[in-house]
C-alpha cells in the first residue's frame, strides 16, 4: 500500500496542488495527503506524531482550505496501524477536535483496515 | 409507553432493576431468535445524577458536554431538568436546539473553530464561545459580532487521567492578558474565564491555582471594560465509581470557590459529560462465536499451556459501543447477563465482531464458560460510546430501550416543552 517515498497509495490532489501542499506542510512537513474521491481528502499522519508542537491555527487553516477551496465533505486522518497508540498518541487529540474513528468495513478500498486506522472529520 | 421526541419510552409502575430488566428483554429476544445488541437506558438514573450534582455543587450550573453522548432522549431529559449544553460542533448545536433549548443555554467550545463553525453559531445566535488564540478572535470579530467569548486558560494537574489542557488553553500568565487586550482591540466582547483541570482531578491545588488565575484575569479583563461574570470550571467529573469520588471532588471545588470567589455574583458553570451520561446506559451484547484455546495463548505464559482458555466474539466492539476503549483510559468490565451453573472460571478474552486487531473489548478476564448465544452485560456504558446517528463512521448502533418509573414521568417529565 505504501509507495517507496512514504506516501500512501491514494490518488494525488489534482486541484490547488501547490496551495494544498503548502497548507499541509505548514502544519507538518512530515504529513502527506491524497484525494480518495472528489469529496474526501485523506491526510496521512506518521504514527509517532507528537501531540505537542503543532500549530492549532495552521491545522484549522488546513481544515478551512479543505472546506472552502477543495470543497470536500470530509477529511480523513490516516495512520498506519503497527505501533499506533490511540490512548496516548495523536488520534486522541484529533478526537477532541471532532474527528471520529471509522469502522473497518467503511474504509475506502485504497486504505484497508488491516493496514491503517482512519478517523473522519465532517466538514 | 410514552414518547420522548421520536423515541418510545417504557413507563414502569414501580422502581426497577436495570439488570433484571435486561434479562427479561434478552429472554424475550431469545424467543424471537433475535441476538442484536441493545442498551437499557434508565431515565431515572439521569435524574438521579442531576440531583446529585445539585446537591453537591448547587452554586455551579452544569452545561452538559454533548460530545460525550448525543443521545436525543438524554439531551431532552437534561434540557427538561434545566441543564445548559456545551457543544463542540455544528451538529451538536442543532441536536440540542432541535429539542427546544434556546441559544442562551449553549456554549460553543470546540478548540479548533473553522470559519463555517463560527458562522453557524452566529446563524443560530449561539453567543457564548470559548477561545484561546488570537486568530480565532480575529475570525470572531469578522463573523460573529454578538459573540460573548470565554477565554480558556491551561492549567495542569499531574494526577488527572488525561490532561486536556496540554493541547487546549493558553498560558494564563504569558498569553492570556495579551489575548484580553487583543479582544479589546478587535472589539470582541469577553465575558469570562474557562479552564479544565483534567479528568478525575481531586487535587485541590489544581483548582486553587486555576481559580487564582481566573480571578486575576477577571480583574485584567474588567480593566478593559469587560464584564467578566462567568467562571467555567470545565469537565472531568467521574461518571460512576472512581478512585476519587464525585463527592470528594465537589468538596475540593466548594472549598476552592470559598477561598477565591466567596459570595460571588459571577455565574459559576462547569461542563460535565460522563458525570451525567455514563451510568444511565447499560449495554447487553450477544456472544456470536466462541473458541476454546490453550490458556497460554491468552496469557502469553507457556506455563499455562495445559489449561483451557476461551476467546469470545460479541456483536458490539470498539468500532461500536466500546469506542471509549480506543481513546479513553476506560476499560469496561462486563459479565454474563444470567447467573451460570458452574463457578469454575477460565481465562478469557472478549473480542468485538470485526476481526480487526484493535477490536479487543476485554483481555485476560477470568470468567465462567459461556456459549454462543449467551448474553454479556456491561453497566456504565453511556460515555463516549454512542456516535451520533448522523456521523459518518459506519458504526452499527445497538437498539435503545428507554425506561423510567411512572412517578418520575408524571412529576418531572411529561409536561416539559423539551419532550
Amino acid at each position: 500500500m505504501e509507495k517507496p517515498d512514504g506516501v500512501f497509495d491514494a490518488p494525488p490532489v489534482t486541484k490547488f496542488v501547490n496551495e494544498t501542499s503548502s497548507k499541509l506542510s505548514a502544519v507538518s512537513p512530515n504529513w502527506r495527503c491524497g484525494m480518495i474521491d472528489n469529496e474526501t481528502l485523506a491526510i496521512f499522519i506518521p504514527v509517532n506524531q507528537k501531540v505537542l508542537g503543532l500549530s492549532k491555527e495552521k491545522f484549522v487553516d488546513l481544515l478551512e482550505f479543505a472546506e472552502d477551496k477543495l470543497e470536500v465533505l470530509r477529511v480523513l486522518a490516516v495512520f498506519e496501524k503497527p505501533d499506533l497508540s490511540l490512548t496516548e498518541g495523536f488520534p486522541r487529540t484529533l478526537r477532541y477536535v471532532g474527528f471520529r474513528s471509522i469502522a473497518p468495513e467503511n474504509h475506502p478500498v485504497q486504505l484497508p483496515a488491516d493496514k491503517c486506522f482512519i478517523m473522519c472529520y465532517k466538514v | 409507553m410514552e414518547l420522548i421526541g421520536n423515541d418510545k419510552v417504557g413507563i414502569l409502575s414501580e422502581k426497577f432493576d436495570v439488570k433484571q430488566l435486561a434479562r427479561d428483554i434478552a429472554t424475550n429476544k431469545d424467543l424471537q431468535l433475535n441476538d442484536s445488541s441493545f442498551m437499557v437506558v434508565s431515565i431515572d438514573k439521569i435524574i438521579e445524577r442531576f440531583q446529585l450534582w445539585k446537591q453537591q455543587l448547587p452554586m455551579i450550573e452544569p452545561f452538559y458536554a454533548v460530545k460525550c453522548n448525543t443521545d436525543p432522549v438524554l439531551v431532552r431529559i437534561l434540557a427538561t431538568l434545566g441543564c445548559g449544553f456545551d457543544c463542540a460542533s455544528r451538529e451538536e448545536i442543532d441536536i440540542v436546539m432541535n429539542t427546544g433549548v434556546t441559544a442562551d443555554r449553549l456554549i460553543y467550545a470546540n478548540p479548533c473553530k473553522t470559519r463555517s463553525f463560527i458562522a453557524h453559531a452566529m446563524q443560530r445566535d449561539v453567543r457564548m464561545m470559548t477561545f484561546d488564540n488570537a486568530e480565532e478572535l480575529v475570525k470572531v470579530a469578522k463573523l460573529h459580532p454578538n459573540a460573548e467569548m470565554i477565554l480558556r486558560i491551561a492549567v495542569s494537574d499531574p494526577t488527572a487521567t488525561c490532561p486536556l489542557n496540554l493541547k487546549f488553553g493558553c498560558d494564563p500568565v504569558l498569553v492570556a492578558p495579551q489575548l484580553l487586550k487583543k479582544a479589546y482591540d478587535e472589539g470582541v466582547n469577553v465575558v469570562g474565564i474557562s479552564f479544565h483541570v483534567g479528568s478525575g482531578c481531586n487535587d485541590a491545588t489544581a483548582y486553587k491555582v486555576a481559580l487564582q488565575h481566573a480571578k486575576n484575569l477577571c480583574e485584567i479583563g474588567e480593566g478593559f471594560g469587560f464584564k467578566m461574570d462567568i467562571i467555567d470550571m470545565g469537565g472531568g467529573f467521574p461518571g460512576s465509581e472512581h478512585k476519587n469520588s464525585f463527592e470528594n471532588i465537589a468538596q475540593v471545588i466548594r472549598e476552592a470557590i470559598d477561598e477565591f470567589f466567596p459570595d460571588t455574583e459571577k455565574r459559576l458553570i462547569a461542563e460535565p459529560g460522563r458525570f451525567f451520561a455514563a451510568a444511565p446506559f447499560s449495554l447487553v451484547a450477544n456472544i456470536i462465536h466462541a473458541t476454546e484455546v490453550p490458556a497460554s495463548k491468552i496469557t502469553k505464559n507457556e506455563k499455562d499451556g495445559g489449561d483451557s482458555g476461551y476467546m469470545y466474539y460479541i456483536n458490539d466492539g470498539v468500532y461500536g459501543s466500546f469506542n471509549c476503549i480506543l481513546f479513553d483510559h476506560v476499560h469496561p468490565t462486563g459479565g454474563p447477563l444470567f447467573d451460570q451453573d458452574s463457578d469454575q472460571k477460565f481465562v478469557s478474552t472478549i473480542w468485538g465482531p470485526t476481526c480487526d486487531s484493535l477490536d479487543l473489548v476485554e483481555d485476560k478476564k477470568m470468567m465462567c464458560k459461556l456459549q454462543v448465544g449467551d448474553w454479556m452485560y456491561y453497566p456504565d456504558m453511556g460515555a463516549y460510546t454512542i456516535a451520533a446517528s448522523t456521523t459518518f463512521n459506519g458504526f452499527a448502533r445497538p437498539s435503545m430501550i428507554y425506561v423510567m418509573t411512572e412517578n418520575v414521568w408524571n412529576s418531572k417529565i411529561k409536561d416539559s416543552r423539551h419532550i
